[in-house]
C-alpha cells in the first residue's frame, strides 16, 4: 500500500485531480481504497518527442462502467492500452507518473506482465478470433494460464459461450473455424475468450464500432451483466452508447483530462466549457 | 545535353557489338595466305575429352596456333567418355580418351578411329610420414587395402614387401575417384591383372562400385586426389603422372609397383619405355592395353592417350585440317619439349607409324 | 475462327484489299481482347506441354533399363556400369555389357535422407529466424539480417558445396560426428559407429539445410509480416508471451503458406546436384551404415558418372530411369504439399485473407 500516492499530494502538480464525488452505487461519501479499482497518478506518456497524455489523475470505480470519450487524437485509446501495458513495446514509448491496479503499480518489478494481462482483459475495435476452432478460441487464455485441467476445457467453453449468449448458435460447430461466424458473433466469441480468464478489469476499445445495431445492443446489454464482479472501461466515439452503458465518464481532449464525473452529470451539466462543446456536438 | 547523352549511350551500346563482329570475323573469315599449312584456311578444330590429357592438349593448342595461324583449336576437359561420344556423334573433330575404344564402342560407332598420341603413366601415392624410401607395393596388397582386408600401414603383408623399413601403426585411408575417371580404369585394370582372385574383372571400369571400407574417401578430379591425400594422414591414392610435381609438393610418397616379373619399379622415362618395349607393337587399329608389363624393369601402369576421330569427316577442308593437326602432334607435339612438363613419354617409333597410318586414313 | 466471325470485321468492307481487311480484323481482335486471351491460353499450355514432353522423353529413354532391371531397379542396391571392354551380351532380348546391374535403392534413400535431414534442421531454424526478423529484432537490424538472407539465397550451390567440402566436412569429421557418436544412446545405432571423413549423409544434409534455409526463411518472413496485427494483439492482451503468440496465433495464421515454403525448399533439396555431389562421398552401390557414412543421391550419381555411362546405351537408359524416379519423387512431394495445404486451409484458417 506504500506505493499508493495520496491524491491530495499529487494535486499540487499542474494537472487537476478529480476525486469523483460519491459513487452512486457505493453510497460512500469519499472513495475508499476498496471502491477504487484503477487509479492513475500524474500519468504522463508519449512516444518519442510527442506527448500523448499529460498529468492524468483519475480514479476508476470498482464494479462500474467508466466511459472514456474525447475527439480523435485525444489519447483515449492510448490511455486504455496503458492499463494492460499494451504500449510497452511501441518504439519510443515513455511514461512518467503511475497507474495503480488495486493499489499496486502496474510497473512494479514484482508484477508479472502475463498475469497482469490476465487480470486486465481487453476487447478490440474489430473482432480478432485466433486461427483455431471456436471452442479453442474460448479456452485459449485458460490454457495459456493453466487455469483449468485439459478435461475441463469443454465445460469452460460451454460456460462462457453461454454467458455471452452464443452457445445455441455454435454448439454444433465448436470444432469449426470462427471465421465463418458473423462479425457480431465473432466479437461475442472474443468477449467470451476475454471473460474465460476471469479478469478483474475489462478494457473495451470501441468494441462495437464495426458491428451492426443488433450486435451492438447485444454487447451493450452483456456489459451491464458483468457488473459488479468486473470493472469495465470503455472507449467510445458514440455519445449515446456512453450514456446508455457508463456510470462514469472521462472526457479527454488533446491529451489532457478535461472532466471526470458521473455520466449523467458530464453529459447534462458539464462543469467545463470544453466538455459542453464536445458532448453538445460542437466539435470532435 | 540530353542529345549528347543519347549519343554516348548509343556509342556505348555499339562497342560490344563491334567487338563481337570483329571477334567472329577473325575466327571465321580471316584467311592468312602466308600460312605454312597447305590448304586448310580459316578452320576450327574442336576437341573434348580426357581431363588427364587436357593440360598437354592446351600446350599443343598454343604452339600449333603459331605454326598454323589459320586454324583455331578449341578444347574442353569433359572426361574421356564424353570425348568418345562427342567425336562419334560428330559434335567435335577430336575426342581425347585415356582408354582405347571397346568392342562395343566400335560396334555402336563403326568408322571411329582411336589414334595413340602419347604415353602416360599412373602413380600410386601415399601420405605416410617418416617413410623416406619409396614403398614397394603389388596388386595383391593394393587390392587387399582397397577391399578393407589390410587396414594398417604396419600390416605384415606390407612389411613383407618392404624389409628393413619401419612402418608406422597408422590407419590406412583409401582414396578413390568420386567421378568417372580413366585413372580408375587403369588402376583397377592393374589390380585385376596382378591378382584376379583378389580383384575380379567385373570390377574394372571408369566408375566402379568400390568395396565398402570404413573411412574410405572419394575425391573429384586428379587435383582433388592430390589435396585430399595431402591433408589425410595414412592415405593412399592413385594419381596420373602429369600431377607428379604436385604430389611431390604435397609431400606424398610415390610407390614402386610390382610388375608381372615381380620387380618393383618407379615410373621414370626408362621404366616406361622398358614397359612399352615389352608389349607388341600396337595393332593397326591402334587400341592396346599396356598394363602389368612383363619386362623386369618396366613400370606396370602405363597407357596410350588416344585421339578419337571419325574416319569420315564432314568436309574435305576439315579432314585436311584435322590430319595436319594430328600429324603435327605426332611429329612435333609428341616430343619432350611438350611432354616433359606433364611427365608423359613419346610414342615408340613403331606405334608412331601405326598412328600416322591411321591419320592418313581420315577422309571426307 | 476469324473468318466465321463477321461481327469482328468493322474495317473489312467488300472492296478493301484482303491484307488490309486482315489487319482490320486483327486490330478488332486485339481490341476485343481475343488475341490477348489466346496468347494467355497458349502461355498457360506451354509449361504443361514442356512437362509432358520431358516426361515422355525420359520414359522413352528409360524403357530399356525398365525392361532390363524391372522393379529390382528400386529395390536393389548394387550398381555396376558393366565391363566396358567385355563383349556385349544379350539377355531377354536386350543387348548390354557383361556385369551390368542397376539397383537405385541407395540413390533413392540417399536423396530422401539428405532432404529429410535438411528439412529437420532448416524448418525450425528458418521459422525461428523469420519470427525473430519480424517480431524481435529492431527494424534496422532486421532489415540487415533480411538482406543477408536474400543474399544467401542467391549464393550459387557450387560455392556452398565447396564450403561444405573444404570447411564444413572436416569440422564434422573431427568435432561434430565424434561428439554425437559417443553420446548417442545405444538403441540409436544409426547415430553411432565410425564417424567417417566428413563426406556423407550428415554433411550433405547440413549443406542442403544451408541452401534451403534462406528460401524457407525469406518466404516465412514475408508471410509472417502479412499476419494482421489485431489477432496478435489479442493474444498479447490475453496474457500470452511472444512465444505463445507465435505458436498459437501467428504461425497457424500462415500455416498453409509455411507448408508451401517448406515444399519449395524440399524441391530444391531433392534436386540439388553439385553441392551434394561434392559432399556426399559418392558411395556407389552402398547403403549408408550410419549418419556419417559416405552415400549417394540420384543427382550425384548422374552428375559424377555421366562420363562413364555416356558411351553405353543401357547405362544412359539407367540414368534416364533414375531421373524419372527423381521427377516422380519431386512431383509426389508437390502433390503431398498441395493436399497438406488444402487440409490446413480446409480447417477454416484465413489463408490469403487479411482481416
Amino acid at each position: 500500500m506504500s506505493t499508493r500516492a495520496d491524491p491530495a499530494d499529487s494535486g499540487d502538480a499542474q494537472g487537476k485531480t478529480f476525486a469523483p464525488p460519491a459513487a452512486p452505487a457505493a453510497n460512500a461519501t469519499s472513495a475508499d481504497a476498496d471502491s477504487i479499482a484503477l487509479r492513475t497518478v500524474n500519468l504522463t506518456l508519449g512516444f518519442g518527442q510527442h506527448t500523448v497524455l499529460s498529468e492524468i489523475n483519475v480514479e476508476v470505480r470498482r464494479g462500474a462502467v467508466t466511459a472514456i470519450i474525447g475527439p480523435t487524437g485525444s489519447g483515449k485509446s492510448t490511455l486504455l492500452r496503458t492499463f494492460n501495458r499494451m504500449n510497452d513495446k511501441v518504439t519510443g514509448y515513455r511514461h512518467a507518473g503511475d497507474v495503480l491496479l488495486g493499489g499496486r503499480s502496474i510497473w512494479h518489478p514484482g508484477e508479472d506482465l502475463m498475469s497482469l494481462r490476465r487480470r486486465v482483459g481487453m476487447l478490440f475495435q474489430r473482432p480478432n478470433p485466433f486461427p483455431m476452432s471456436i471452442s479453442e478460441n474460448v479456452t485459449a487464455g485458460v490454457r495459456v494460464h493453466k487455469m483449468a485441467p485439459r478435461n475441463a476445457l469443454s465445460t469452460v467453453a460451454e460456460e462462457y459461450l453461454t454467458a455471452v449468449g452464443l452457445w445455441h448458435a455454435v454448439k454444433d460447430r465448436l470444432k469449426d473455424s470462427p471465421f465463418r461466424l458473423s462479425g457480431g458473433q465473432q466479437q461475442l466469441l472474443c468477449l467470451a475468450r476475454a471473460l474465460a480468464v476471469r479478469p478483474d478489469v475489462l478494457l473495451l476499445d470501441e468494441p462495437t464500432s464495426s458491428l451492426d445495431p443488433n450486435a451492438t445492443e447485444a454487447i451493450e446489454k452483456l456489459v451491464r451483466t458483468l457488473l459488479p464482479e468486473i470493472t469495465v472501461l470503455v472507449v467510445t466515439h458514440n455519445m449515446a452508447q456512453a450514456t446508455r452503458i457508463a456510470d462514469w465518464t472521462i472526457f479527454l481532449n488533446r491529451g489532457r483530462l478535461v472532466e471526470f464525473g458521473e455520466t449523467k452529470q458530464v453529459f447534462e451539466h458539464p462543469t467545463e466549457q470544453e466538455t459542453a462543446g464536445y458532448v453538445g456536438g460542437r466539435f470532435g | 545535353m540530353s542529345k549528347n547523352i543519347r549519343l554516348i549511350c548509343t556509342a556505348a551500346a555499339l562497342v560490344p557489338l563491334t567487338i563481337l563482329a570483329a571477334a567472329c570475323g577473325s575466327s571465321t573469315t580471316t584467311s592468312t595466305p602466308s600460312s605454312t599449312s597447305a590448304s586448310s584456311s580459316g578452320k576450327t578444330i574442336s576437341e573434348t575429352g580426357s581431363t588427364l590429357l587436357f593440360p598437354l592438349f592446351g600446350a599443343w593448342q598454343t604452339a600449333y596456333s603459331s605454326v598454323n595461324t589459320s586454324v583455331t583449336v578449341t578444347s574442353g576437359a569433359t572426361g574421356s567418355g564424353t570425348g568418345i561420344t562427342d567425336a562419334a556423334e560428330g559434335l567435335v573433330n577430336i575426342g581425347a580418351s585415356d582408354a582405347y575404344l571397346s568392342s562395343s564402342d566400335l560396334a555402336t560407332y563403326p568408322g571411329l578411329l582411336n589414334i595413340p598420341l602419347t604415353v602416360a603413366a599412373l602413380m600410386v601415392n601415399y601420405n605416410v610420414p617418416g617413410i623416406k624410401t619409396p614403398l614397394n607395393l603389388n596388386g595383391t596388397v593394393l587390392a587387399d587395402i582397397y577391399t578393407g582386408k589390410i587396414t594398417s600401414w604396419n600390416n605384415s603383408a606390407i612389411a613383407a614387401l618392404n624389409p628393413g623399413v619401419t612402418l608406422p601403426n597408422l590407419k590406412i585411408v583409401t582414396l578413390h575417384r568420386a567421378d568417372s575417371s580413366g585413372s580408375t580404369f587403369l588402376f583397377t585394370s592393374y589390380l585385376n591383372a596382378q591378382d584376379p582372385s583378389a580383384w575380379p574383372s567385373s570390377n574394372i571400369g571408369t566408375t566402379i562400385t568400390w568395396p565398402s571400407v570404413p573411412g574410405a574417401l572419394a575425391e573429384t578430379g586428379s587435383g582433388g586426389m592430390v589435396s585430399g591425400c595431402g591433408s589425410t594422414k595414412g592415405c593412399i591414392a592413385y594419381i596420373g603422372i602429369s600431377y607428379l610435381s604436385k604430389t611431390t609438393a604435397a609431400g606424398l610418397g610415390e610407390a614402386s609397383l610390382a610388375n608381372k616379373a615381380g620387380k618393383y619399379v618407379q615410373p621414370t622415362t626408362s621404366t616406361i619405355s622398358a614397359a612399352l618395349s615389352s608389349f607388341p607393337t600396337a595393332p593397326a587399329s591402334g587400341g592396346e592395353p599396356l598394363i602389368n608389363s612383363s619386362s623386369a624393369s618396366g613400370y606396370p601402369i602405363i597407357n596410350y592417350e588416344y585421339a578419337i576421330v571419325k574416319k569420315t569427316q564432314p568436309s574435305a577442308a576439315e579432314a585436311t585440317a584435322v590430319k595436319a593437326f594430328l600429324n603435327w602432334i605426332l611429329t612435333t607435339g609428341d616430343t619432350s619439349t611438350y611432354l616433359s612438363s606433364v611427365n608423359f613419354e613419346p610414342l615408340p617409333s613403331a606405334t608412331q607409324s601405326v598412328s600416322k597410318a591411321l591419320v592418313s586414313s581420315i577422309s571426307s | 475462327m476469324a473468318a466465321t466471325a463477321p461481327a469482328a470485321q468493322p474495317a473489312g468492307g467488300a472492296g478493301t484489299p484482303p491484307l488490309r481487311r486482315l489487319a482490320g480484323m486483327l486490330r478488332a481482335r486485339i481490341r476485343n481482347g481475343d488475341l490477348l486471351r489466346w496468347l494467355g491460353r497458349g502461355g498457360a499450355v506451354v509449361p504443361l506441354l514442356m512437362l509432358v514432353l520431358v516426361l515422355a522423353l525420359l520414359i522413352d529413354k528409360a524403357i530399356p533399363a525398365m525392361r532390363f532391371s524391372g522393379l529390382g531397379f528400386i529395390t536393389g542396391s548394387k550398381w555396376n556400369f558393366g565391363s566396358q571392354y567385355g563383349t556385349p551380351v544379350k539377355s531377354d532380348g536386350l543387348l548390354h555389357l557383361p556385369g551390368e546391374e542397376f539397383g537405385a535403392l541407395p540413390e533413392v534413400l540417399g536423396t530422401l535422407a539428405t532432404s529429410a535431414i535438411a528439412l529437420i534442421i532448416a524448418v525450425p531454424v528458418s521459422i525461428g529466424a523469420a519470427l525473430a526478423i519480424v517480431e524481435l529484432l529492431p527494424r534496422r537490424l532486421a532489415n540487415v539480417v533480411g538482406a543477408f538472407l536474400e543474399l544467401l539465397a542467391g549464393v550459387p550451390s557450387v560455392l556452398v558445396g565447396l564450403w561444405g567440402a573444404l570447411t564444413f566436412g572436416p569440422i564434422i569429421a573431427h568435432d561434430v560426428a565424434p561428439l554425437i557418436a559417443n553420446n548417442a544412446p545405444s538403441w540409436l545405432p544409426f547415430l553411432r559407429g565410425d564417424t567417417g571423413n566428413g563426406q556423407g549423409l550428415l554433411t550433405s544434409g547440413l549443406v542442403l539445410a544451408v541452401m534451403i534455409i534462406p528460401i524457407i526463411a525469406s518466404t516465412a518472413r514475408d508471410l509472417i509480416r502479412g499476419v494482421p496485427l489485431l489477432p496478435r494483439e489479442g493474444a498479447i492482451a490475453l496474457g500470452m508471451s511472444d512465444a505463445e503468440c507465435a505458436r498459437r496465433v501467428t504461425l497457424p495464421w500462415v500455416g498453409a503458406g509455411i507448408v508451401g515454403a517448406v515444399v519449395l525448399g524440399l524441391g530444391r533439396a531433392l534436386g540439388e546436384t553439385i553441392a551434394v555431389a561434392m559432399t556426399c562421398g559418392v558411395a556407389l552401390g552402398v547403403l549408408p551404415t550410419n549418419l556419417y557414412a559416405a552415400m549417394i543421391t540420384i543427382a550425384a550419381n548422374i552428375v559424377q558418372n555421366l562420363d562413364t555411362a555416356i558411351t553405353d546405351k543401357m547405362d544412359i537408359s539407367a540414368f534416364a530411369y533414375l531421373a524419372l524416379i527423381l521427377m516422380v519423387i519431386t512431383l509426389a512431394s508437390n502433390v503431398v504439399a498441395r493436399l497438406l495445404v488444402q487440409r490446413v486451409s480446409g480447417s477454416g484458417l484465413p489463408v490469403g485473407r487479411g482481416l
